[in-house]
């Protein structure tokens, strides 16, 4: 079962994430949720996950900093993480991907561009396995 | 991208917010005495803009509509003033984000989080006039203040 941590600390913003990902076809999925980046440091040392959805304006640990805790960690770097905000531009965008992430979607989010994300990595995953 | 002047860029992120999250469109847009249009029991989100300036944005609910519009965004009805309060916070979260990616695009930028209140007629704001964005059922009042 493929899992996914959602973390925002907004519920309505989890509930809205997690409900796309459900329509787009990843209805098995499992969902565990964080509301801050320390949080969701605690889960993914706790257990595995398969992909990370983070807002990036949060209280305690903001999303860019879990990004980089995540990237820079030999046991979590493996992840793809996506960045879900509503402080995308072009500017964000662009450093966001320097700081490896999966990819960055602008809220509110638009169901084929979490479509086509959660293909890709499908698609990376099970190239990975296949190696 | 070109960037947008401030009022289209607001414009803009109404429309698009509204549209893809309560499923309603923008009709039209008046600049109104803000103790005119909304009282009592309303409510108010307040979000600053830190960065490249400093100002602050002030979003005016109604109340009869609050409730409605949050269960519209989540596709379920609501059971309590924390989802109420936090589906208000969250939209105007998203509508400032989409602001200021509307207004800038070349340089990052970063906002505060929302900060939710009451609203009465007794409220003190630092303005008299608010854009007011009326939709199909309802509308939404949007000042943005600099600090």
């Amino acid at each position: 079962m493929f899992k996914i941590l959602i973390v925002d600390d907004s519920a309505t913003a989890r509930k809205l994430i997690k409900k796309s990902i459900e329509i787009c076809g990843l209805t098995d999925g499992q969902f565990l949720e964080a509301s801050n980046g320390n949080q969701a440091l605690e889960i993914l040392h706790q257990q595995m996950v398969d992909l990370v959805f983070t807002d990036l304006n949060m209280p305690e640990m903001d999303g860019t900093s879990l990004l980089k805790r995540i990237k820079a960690s030999p046991k979590l770097n493996y992840l793809p993480v996506v960045v879900i905000t509503s402080l995308k531009n072009q500017a964000a965008e662009k450093l966001l991907i320097a700081e490896h992430a999966f990819a960055v979607l602008a809220k509110p989010l638009k169901l084929p561009e979490v479509h086509q994300v959660l293909q890709q990595v499908m698609k990376s995953a099970l190239q990975e396995e296949l190696l | 991208m070109k960037n947008l002047n401030l009022l289209d860029a607001l414009d803009k992120a109404m429309a698009e917010t509204a549209e893809q999250l309560f499923f309603q469109e923008l009709s039209e847009m008046h600049k109104e005495n803000v103790n005119d249009v909304f009282g009592n029991g309303d409510f108010l989100v307040e979000v600053n803009i830190v960065e490249p300036f400093k100002a602050r944005l002030y979003f005016l609910y109604e109340q009869k509509f609050a409730e409605q519009m949050v269960t519209e965004m989540l596709g379920e009805v609501i059971d309590s003033h924390k989802q109420l309060i936090d589906g208000l916070k969250e939209l105007s979260n998203t509508i400032a984000g989409k602001f200021m990616a509307n207004y800038i695009q070349d340089q990052q930028f970063r906002i505060g989080l929302p900060n939710f209140k009451s609203f009465s007629g007794k409220t003190k704001l630092p303005f008299e006039q608010i854009c007011n964005y009326y939709f199909d059922e309802t509308k939404i009042g949007v000042a943005l203040q600099p600090e």
